[in-house]
């Protein structure tokens, strides 16, 4: 049993802060996701939680232990690293096993476990290569062998797939999601890239400038973003976001965008903006092409993107906002069409124009939302 | 392969016969010490055949039975792998340092180090001498090493620093998560990563402490504490001039060399490190 609990954890580097509070708890067994863009601390965190950085503030736990102030070593966590960090002057075998034998592992059970570990990774028949003759997805291997074999009670992964090609980064995303089920031990995994976040994990953190935006379910955050960042990091193509006015129709609230007004989902209730600006979000995917009518937004193509079975098209109103569009194979839209555009209530959000937080009342605040 | 094709077979025999001239104008003179030091010394000095005979050991004989050779070779064995200990103890320590902790001015403290080397080796024998005379280790093989690595740190330093720097540090911590502590994991992954450069560093030290004359002749007194260039040198005063012994001596001087060297070749420093990390 190890759930990981970060209390109030934070870091400076001189001026900067690289992580600013962060409280996060990870049960035992989860696969939880630390997401964001470059700089935002994510690996900060991520070393922070091995014991290769110190702590500037808070206290980090595993299980019942209070590792703060413990060595790397004395931490019982695994960590796979971006450059996967192989120990160039031994084989694989003895990348494998070389955590067990510094821990005094008597030999057949290090045996037992690194043929063990290389099987279930595909790679026995690699045990007496060095790190140099291997492709960058066998490295990936062995890094992940090396950490498997441990047993550890926690799994660290600092962008482990960023340097592999799109397609070895499917196929080895795939290969984590089964490692986890098959040890079910609690997994923390740093990435940028929002559809590994999305596909791998059971929670995920979306971090900015140090600190946990927001922390829930991958389709929670997708349904339900607290605020414009969120909004626009999860989820792609980006979420269109445009400024729309609030208003209260004559049976249920809108939001007018451009001169097209647009019905809210009736029974939830929205906070109040300011002078009833909004910033408006809508998916690109929750657009769709329909006949002219009240409530649709009439946009001319500018250009249209073929993905094989999906069609992009970029849209502008007559004003000179732009949307994106998201739907399925469409051959007959050509730029410089004019059609128009609709979406359903519960498609819409809607946020503050200043603090950017989603004005719907229930947003999934951080810290909420258990496994 | 493909370039070799390219270029006309006149230039390359150009090239060769230069390559070939100034391979035998720097080797000659080390072809000459060994054919003279393996000629019977009876015709020493009337035959200039280029090629040796009457072949004689005689002279390595003398060399060994007459003259206090072996005791210089041994202490010239003694220094130079003092040498190397300490400067590669030193340079190791100095380096990892350097390179891994945050020191304030590191490139300036390593730049000054290289200092050194713009002064001739007198210059910095004499006060040196005077140093070893006031701490009593004036004509001790203790100061010939102590004076030795006042040369071999600075450049052992500057070589290893490089080394240790494009050292992945992940490498390191991975090594720590996995159940290291920090020193553990400087003696079993930074060490054997290191070893071409730790070579290299150890080689070079011999190199220069073995070939040391100005040294030598200035901190050691004692004829039976001097090393072999030195020793070598108090033979030519000492008997009547010996050509033939001498080229014996010089050449038991290079031999260790010449096995060094071939050693030399096999280690490059770059190359392990490489491939163990993406980039
Ligand atoms: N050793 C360090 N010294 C000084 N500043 C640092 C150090 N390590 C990280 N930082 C700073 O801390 C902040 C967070 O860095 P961190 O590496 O955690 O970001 P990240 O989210 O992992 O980004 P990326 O996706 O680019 O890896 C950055 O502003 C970075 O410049
Ligand atoms: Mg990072």
């Amino acid at each position: 049993m190890a759930e990981v609990v970060l209390d109030t954890v934070s870091k400076f580097f001189g001026n900067t802060t690289a992580v600013d509070g962060v409280s996060l708890t990870v049960a035992d067994g989860e696969f939880m996701v630390l997401v964001g863009p470059s700089g935002c601390g994510k690996s900060t965190t991520l070393r922070m939680i091995a014991g290769l950085e110190s702590t500037s503030g808070g206290t980090i736990r595993i299980g019942e232990r209070d590792v703060t102030r413990l060595q790397p070593k004395d931490r019982n966590v695994a960590m796979v690293f971006q450059n996967y960090a192989l120990y160039a002057h031994k084989n694989v075998y003895d990348n494998l096993g070389f955590g067990l034998k510094v821990r005094g592992t008597p030999k057949p059970e290090i045996d037992e476990r690194v043929q063990r570990a290389a099987k279930m990774l595909g790679i026995d028949n690699l045990l007496h290569r060095k790190p140099k003759q291997l492709s960058g997805g066998q490295m990936q291997r062995v890094a992940l062998g090396r950490a498997l074999v441990r047993e550890p009670d926690v799994f660290l992964l600092d962008e482990p797939l960023s340097n592999l090609d799109a397609k070895m980064r499917v196929h080895m995303r795939e290969e984590i999601g089964k490692l986890h089920a098959a040890t079910g031990k609690s997994m923390i995994y740093v990435t940028h890239d929002q559809i590994e976040a999305m596909t791998l994990g059971d929670r995920i953190a979306v971090m900015k400038d140090g600190t946990v935006q927001q922390l829930g379910r991958p389709l929670e955050i997708y349904d339900r973003p607290v605020n414009t960042f969120v909004a626009n990091f999860i989820g792609s193509p980006e979420m269109n976001l445009v400024e729309g006015e609030l208003a209260n129709g004559a049976s249920r609230p809108t939001v007018s965008y451009q001169g097209a007004v647009l019905a809210l989902p009736e029974g939830q209730h929205h906070r109040q903006a300011a002078d009833n600006q909004v910033v408006l979000g809508i998916r690109p995917e929750h657009l769709a092409i329909s006949e002219a009518a009240a409530g649709t937004i009439p946009v001319k193509v500018i250009l249209t993107e073929q993905m094989g079975a999906q069609t992009l098209l970029a849209c502008q109103t007559e004003k000179g906002g732009s949307l994106s569009a998201l739907m399925s194979r469409n051959d007959t839209t050509r730029p410089g069409d004019i059609i128009h555009l609709s979406t359903e209530p519960g498609h819409i959000h809607l946020f503050d124009p200043r603090s950017g937080t989603n004005l719907f009342a229930d947003p999934t605040a951080p810290g909420e939302g258990q496994p | 392969m493909r370039q070799e094709f390219d270029v006309p077979l006149i230039n390359r025999i150009a090239l060769y016969a230069a390559m070939a001239l100034a391979v035998a104008y720097s080797f000659f003179p080390i072809y000459w010490m060994l054919i003279s030091s393996v000629r019977d010394p009876q015709v020493l000095y009337n035959s200039v055949d280029l090629l040796p005979g009457p072949y004689s050991i005689e002279s390595y004989t003398t060399l060994l039975a007459a003259t206090d050779f072996t005791i210089w070779f041994a202490n010239s064995v003694q220094v130079a792998l003092g040498t190397v200990v300490v400067t590669l103890i030193l340079a190791v320590l100095i380096s990892y340092a350097v390179t891994r902790l945050q020191i304030r001015g590191k490139t300036t403290i390593i730049g000054t180090m290289l200092y050194a080397y713009m002064f001739p080796p007198l210059l910095l024998a004499i006060p040196l001498y005077a140093i070893f005379v006031r701490l009593g280790l004036a004509d001790t093989h203790m100061a010939l090493i102590i004076s030795h690595t006042t040369i071999t740190l600075p450049l052992g330093v500057w070589l290893l620093w490089g080394f240790f720097k494009q050292l992945p540090p992940d490498v390191e911590e991975a090594a720590m998560v996995d159940g290291c502590s920090r020193l553990g994991a400087f003696f079993r992954v930074v060490l054997p990563l290191s070893l071409p450069g730790i070579t290299t560093v150890a080689i070079f030290s011999f190199l220069l402490s073995w070939t040391d004359y100005t040294f030598a002749l200035v901190m050691i007194d004692s004829d039976h504490k001097k090393t072999l260039p030195a020793g070598l040198e108090t033979m030519v005063g000492q008997y009547e001039l010996r050509d033939g012994e001498l080229m014996a001596g010089s050449a038991l001087i290079a031999l260790p060399l010449l096995i060094l060297f071939i050693f030399l070749n096999r280690y490059f420093i770059h190359g392990l490190a490489a491939g163990a990390v993406k980039r």
